[in-house]
């Protein structure tokens, strides 16, 4: 009886605790959904690289870290960025069109999911470390997160031919 | 009652006011470089023990968190005809309660040295090229005339954070970026003139015990035996406790005027490697008066070193300790009130809570940090909000100098604090307050 009492407290815990992280998950990916965050240059990255800071809005600070490399990767495909110090030039995205990407929309959706494709063409530049000035609560309830990080963006390009969402730079004008 | 309720309602209005307005700053370098410091002294030759004083000095160390930018010139004789500046005439203003006993006291000085010595300094400085000489310091200039940026570089490297070092291992250029970073440190060359006054302890406490004696004998002739055995225990207790010296150290801070303007005037007039030595720019230099220093504030600190009669040290050993404390107090004191001295660096972690900074910025243990949080107003300007205060870890200090790896190889590779973690997040500024 005893026994049966205790299993029925453990599953209940178990699923209080699985509820709880997909809560969270949820609650991390509704607070950047919208894929609201502002791109800009941080110098000139190595050979086929880019090197971007991303500021990200959440009303968790550590959401904005979390997301920041999924917003990057999401700006370099449908933003660019525009030039300035440091010897930036200006970027321009990857996908210029709306139509593609509402065309392409399943391959997007699955590329960005949680722990998707997009991974495997980020990286955080400063292990995670936000640097001096990079984190600022802009209202009461809402922090925005500068994030540094390196896009390999040759290869993102290269993927993005391969689904033949972009033509490659070879197929001519 | 009506009344008072209003009053109370108006002081609480203006504590909260004045709360606020110290609580939020709206300008701040974020961004923390290491300064360049060269020290020099105003020396007394008739001073007692001034030999000394200088030797000491002239040696003591810098502390880790500047830069060493020390040149030739260390000392400026107090009689030197070029310490001098001629203040404008003005309607003399009406002297105030306090200042009259001070000047009668000559405390510190008299009036004319108080009010202008800063300035008869500044001339002193400039008419001696100090300020070019920092300059050919920073560029590494050969016997021949020839410049070179191998110490911009090595400060670049030095200056460097950990998340710097990060950052540029990711550009195409790498390291070199660093080393291109250390000419943003040539504005923070700063130059602290010292004057110490000595007040030696024991001259004081025999004066002292003279007037008391002097108390004791009348005292006695007159059958008080009360106040003359009060009088010689005092006189006892002062010839224990009366040696040591008081220093007072009023310093004198200037910076290096290097801006756009001066640079580029260095660049293309001055500029020249050896190897290659164009004579025409080399004397150029040699001519030149366009680098000067500018004034930027004079604070005054006191060192007290206390001994008593039993000590064993030497009036020299003693003067040593009290002038290398004295240093240490005005630099302090330099760093507290200046913000440019004032060590900025995110936090890490929070678990614990911890920043990339260490011995190198001169941390030391108990040193005291305040939190800030930043936040964009509704003016759209970033203000800067204290939300608390937290403490160097005893034995948990980053050893982040030159060579430490080699020389003091440990498994620390950050310095911990201690203070309310919970409500801190890492990203958040730490800034030095004490």
């Amino acid at each position: 009886m005893k026994l049966k009492a205790l299993l029925v407290l453990a599953s209940v815990l178990f699923m209080g605790t699985h509820v709880n992280a997909q809560w969270k998950k949820n609650k991390a990916n509704k607070d950047t959904k919208i894929w609201r965050y502002d791109l800009e240059c941080e110098g000139i990255a190595k050979q086929g690289s880019k090197l971007v800071k991303v500021w990200s809005y959440s009303k968790n600070p550590k959401h904005a870290i979390s997301r920041g490399m999924k917003n990057a990767v999401h700006g370099i495909v449908f933003k660019g960025y525009a030039g300035g110090s440091q010897g930036c030039t200006s970027q321009k995205p990857l996908v210029k069109s709306a139509e593609t990407e509402t065309k392409y929309k399943d391959f997007f959706d699955a590329f960005f999911a949680d722990g998707g494709e997009y991974l495997k063409y980020v990286s955080a530049a400063t292990d995670g470390s936000i640097a001096a000035g990079d984190r600022l609560k802009v209202s009461k309830r809402e922090y925005k997160i500068g994030v540094i990080v390196n896009i390999k963006f040759d290869q993102l390009r290269k993927r993005l031919e391969t689904e033949g969402i972009i033509r490659s730079l070879s197929s001519g004008f | 009652m009506n009344d008072l309720v209003k009053s109370t309602y108006v002081l609480l209005l203006l504590i909260f006011t004045v709360w606020t307005s110290n609580s939020q700053e709206t300008t701040m370098d974020i961004n923390y470089k290491r300064s360049s410091l060269h020290t020099v002294m105003i020396a007394d030759d008739t001073r007692e023990h001034s030999a000394a004083i200088q030797d000491i000095f002239i040696n003591a160390p810098l502390i880790d968190k500047f830069n060493n930018h020390m040149v030739a010139l260390r000392m400026i004789p107090k009689t030197d005809t070029l310490l001098s500046y001629t203040p404008q005439t003005e309607t003399p203003k009406k002297k105030s309660f306090m200042s009259k006993i001070s000047n009668d006291l000559n405390l510190g000085g008299n009036k004319e040295e108080k009010e202008f010595q800063h300035l008869a300094v500044l001339n002193y400085l400039n008419q001696n090229n100090s300020a070019k000489s920092m300059v050919a310091k920073w560029f590494n200039r050969s016997e021949s005339g020839g410049f070179n940026m191998d110490l911009i570089a090595e400060r670049g490297f030095y200056n460097a954070t950990d998340l710097d070092v990060k950052i540029a291992n990711n550009t195409e250029r790498g390291s070199a970026m660093l080393a291109d970073a250390g000419e943003a440190l040539i504005k923070n060359t700063f130059v602290i003139v010292n004057d110490f006054k000595y007040t030696n302890k024991e001259e004081v406490a025999k004066t002292t015990k003279g007037i008391l004696a002097s108390v004791s004998s009348a005292a006695s002739h007159y059958g008080n035996s009360d106040v003359a055995h009060i009088s010689d225990a005092t006189s006892e207790g002062v010839g224990i406790l009366g040696k040591g010296y008081i220093i007072k150290t009023r310093a004198h801070l200037y910076k290096l005027v290097w801006n756009e303007e001066v640079a580029s005037i260095f660049y293309n007039v001055f500029w020249t490697e050896d190897g290659d030595i164009d004579e025409e720019k080399k004397k150029a230099f040699d001519e030149t008066d366009v680098f000067k220093l500018e004034y930027i504030g004079t604070e005054t600190s006191w060192a007290d070193l206390q001994s008593t009669s039993l000590t064993t040290k030497t009036n020299e050993e003693l003067i040593g300790n009290a002038t290398i404390k004295a240093i240490d107090n005005v630099i302090a004191k330099l760093q507290r009130e200046h913000e440019v001295f004032r060590t900025k660096t995110p936090l890490i972690s929070t678990e614990p809570l911890a920043a990339k900074i260490g011995l190198k910025e001169g941390v030391e243990k108990g040193d005291k940090y305040e939190v800030l949080e930043q936040m964009l107003n509704e003016n759209g300007i970033v203000e800067y909000k204290r939300l608390g205060v937290i403490k160097v870890e005893k034995d948990l200090i980053w050893d982040n100098r030159y060579n430490a790896d080699e020389d003091n190889p440990s498994p620390i590779t950050y310095t911990t604090f201690s203070g309310g973690k919970k409500k801190y997040f890492a990203g958040m500024l730490i800034r030095q307050i004490n």
